[in-house]
């Protein structure tokens, strides 16, 4: 009786000693962040609202013109553009990523843990300057026209860099490794044996892999799609430094309304419409590892 | 996938091969072209080999500058990132709590949102508060998406670690700090290491934002950007590129191993 009450006492008190410490914890990363994230976010959503000055600053007349402009054909291409761009770059990962994730998930534990070091490594290396190496590559003087003028394939230089191709190719590298990161950490869960059983009840390879493989590993071939698709239509440097004027994103729509055009109201608004289509984004994403937590 | 059939599993290892090969080859080209003798275009095989530009690097007091802000602004950022991140992950792991996922939506969102998006929203911050540009405006931006480094590490490792050791020490009477002191701190102390070693490439690594809110100062990254427009003496920035390539490359082995060690276990 009476060890059963210190018990409970000590389970009270640590509860009440937790509570304190809780604030104490969860504090200091709030309210960093809300007051350097929450709040000038919240501010470009104000902004988006408002009236773009005669030279450039910010007025506070309220208006839903900066949004009715969004539809102007123009601006309405660079979205257009990015989101198909970010969706082919998504598909084209899935595709490669798919085989290599099961290849790695079916190699002994020491070839696994090289292999997906391979992969982890240039995720993590400087972006900019492996976009910029993109750029060596594919210039009219760069090392791919190089190669093939020297092996007599080509008569003339082709126009590889500034095209949206040239921002597909460079987004496809940078972002491969969300996909094939989450879709490993799926296959290498994955009970092998299932397979056997489906080939066993009559399954051939294709059958087995759709209704067994597949659903399975959805989980994965969602959060790899999502974790391409965000960067992808929020890209900034890969389309800067690869695609130039001729294949603007979104990102570089944005910087331009806000430092040569001066125009930051417009500015906020696109970044307004970026959010929403990355949130959504992120909520599935969210839920979907979470239910994965959960299981 | 066609485990049965002979020529599948050597499709596989070919498109694994291709794919690694994809994610590294560019570097080795960065690389190649840091040791060219020519200094404009792109000739292939390079025409010569020379160890001049590391020497004309070198001397660049410009780069060293840049370097010297970079690695400054990574350190404190770093540092920054690791309390908030240690103190949030360890309040989210220990209860439920009004709010919680709010929180660790929160600390996710800076490094989901496009980097554009946040970029401008501290320079429309700092403008509507008078904040004159400085080395403390950079280290704000880059703070907040790395703070998601350092939470996702602690709490993966608490995940693993469970809760049954912190309640035993408080049942016991040890105070709070005692009990992070003595017990949640050495069983943490790789997956700081490790997140922190991630915040430090993120932060180092980072342009966008950082053209936002450092004015006139040029970090590393932002010093290679504004070369790029420049076609003269090209494997000047290579060299550059080169060293910042081993900067970043050296803790990210570092923390891949410790994170490898402790999920081997």
């Amino acid at each position: 009786m009476n060890s059963v009450t210190t018990a409970q006492e000590a389970a009270r008190l640590r509860k009440r000693r937790e509570q304190g410490n809780l604030m104490f914890l969860v504090s200091p990363a709030a309210f960093w962040l809300i007051l350097f994230f929450l709040v000038p976010l919240s501010i470009v959503l104000v902004y988006s609202f408002l009236t773009r000055g005669t030279y450039g600053g910010v007025l506070p007349i309220a208006t839903t013109q900066n949004y009715a402009k969004l539809l102007d054909r123009d601006y309405f291409i660079v979205f257009r553009r990015s989101f198909v761009l970010a969706l082919i770059t998504t598909l084209v990962c899935l595709a490669f990523s798919y085989p290599v994730a099961y290849f790695i998930s079916r190699q002994r534990a020491r070839w696994r843990g090289l292999l997906v070091m391979l992969v982890i490594v240039p995720f993590w290396t400087n972006f900019l300057v492996r976009t910029y190496a993109w750029a060596e590559i594919l210039r009219d003087e760069g090392v791919l026209n190089n190669v093939l003028l020297g092996l007599h394939l080509i008569k003339d230089h082709l126009d590889l860099l500034y095209t949206p191709g040239a921002v597909v190719v460079g987004l496809i590298y940078g972002y491969l490794p969300f996909m094939v990161l989450p879709l490993y950490a799926n296959l290498e869960k994955f009970d092998h044996a299932l397979m056997e059983a489906a080939h066993d009840s009559g399954a051939n390879n294709f059958w087995a892999f759709m209704r067994v493989m597949l659903p399975l590993t959805m989980p994965g071939i969602v959060a790899g799609s999502i974790l391409v698709f965000i960067p992808s239509i929020g890209a900034f440097i890969t389309s800067d430094i690869l695609g130039g004027s001729k294949a603007m994103m979104i990102g570089n729509l944005i910087e331009r309304q806000f430092k040569s055009a001066r125009n930051w109201p417009f500015a906020s608004t696109i970044s307004i419409t970026l959010m929403v289509l990355v949130s959504i984004a992120v909520t599935i994403y969210f839920r979907i590892t979470t239910e994965a937590d959960r299981a | 996938m066609h485990s049965e059939s002979q020529r599948a599993p050597w499709l596989l290892k070919l498109a694994t091969a291709a794919v690694i090969v994809f994610l590294h080859f560019p570097a080795v080209i960065i690389i190649l072209y840091a040791f060219t003798t020519d200094d404009r275009t792109f000739t292939f095989p390079p025409p010569g080999l020379t160890l001049q530009w590391f020497g004309v690097a070198l001397q660049r007091s410009d780069m060293w500058e840049a370097f010297g802000l970079s690695l400054r602004v990574a350190v404190i950022a770093t540092g920054a990132a690791l309390i908030l991140g240690t103190l949030a992950a360890s309040a989210v792991h220990r209860s439920k709590f009004f709010g919680r996922e709010a929180i660790s939506f929160l600390v996710i969102l800076p490094i989901a949102l496009p980097g554009i998006v946040t970029g401008i929203a501290l320079r429309s911050a700092m403008s509507l508060g008078n904040i004159p540009f400085s080395f403390l405006t950079i280290i704000i931006g880059h703070a907040t998406f790395c703070v998601v480094t350092v939470y996702n590490n602690v709490i993966a490792r608490y995940r693993r670690t469970g809760k049954s050791q912190v309640e035993a020490s408080m049942d016991l009477g040890a105070t709070s700090f005692q009990t992070f002191r003595f017990v949640v701190l050495p069983n943490i102390a790789t997956a700081l290491l490790a997140g922190g070693m991630l915040a430090f490439a993120l932060s180092f690594d980072e342009v966008i934002v950082t053209t936002f809110t450092a004015g006139q100062q040029m970090t590393l990254p932002i010093w290679i950007f504004s070369q790029l427009t420049r076609p003269r003496q090209r494997p000047v920035t290579n060299v550059v590129a080169v060293f910042v390539l081993l900067i970043t490359f050296i803790p990210i082995i570092i923390a891949h191993r410790l994170t490898q060690d402790t999920s081997a276990e």
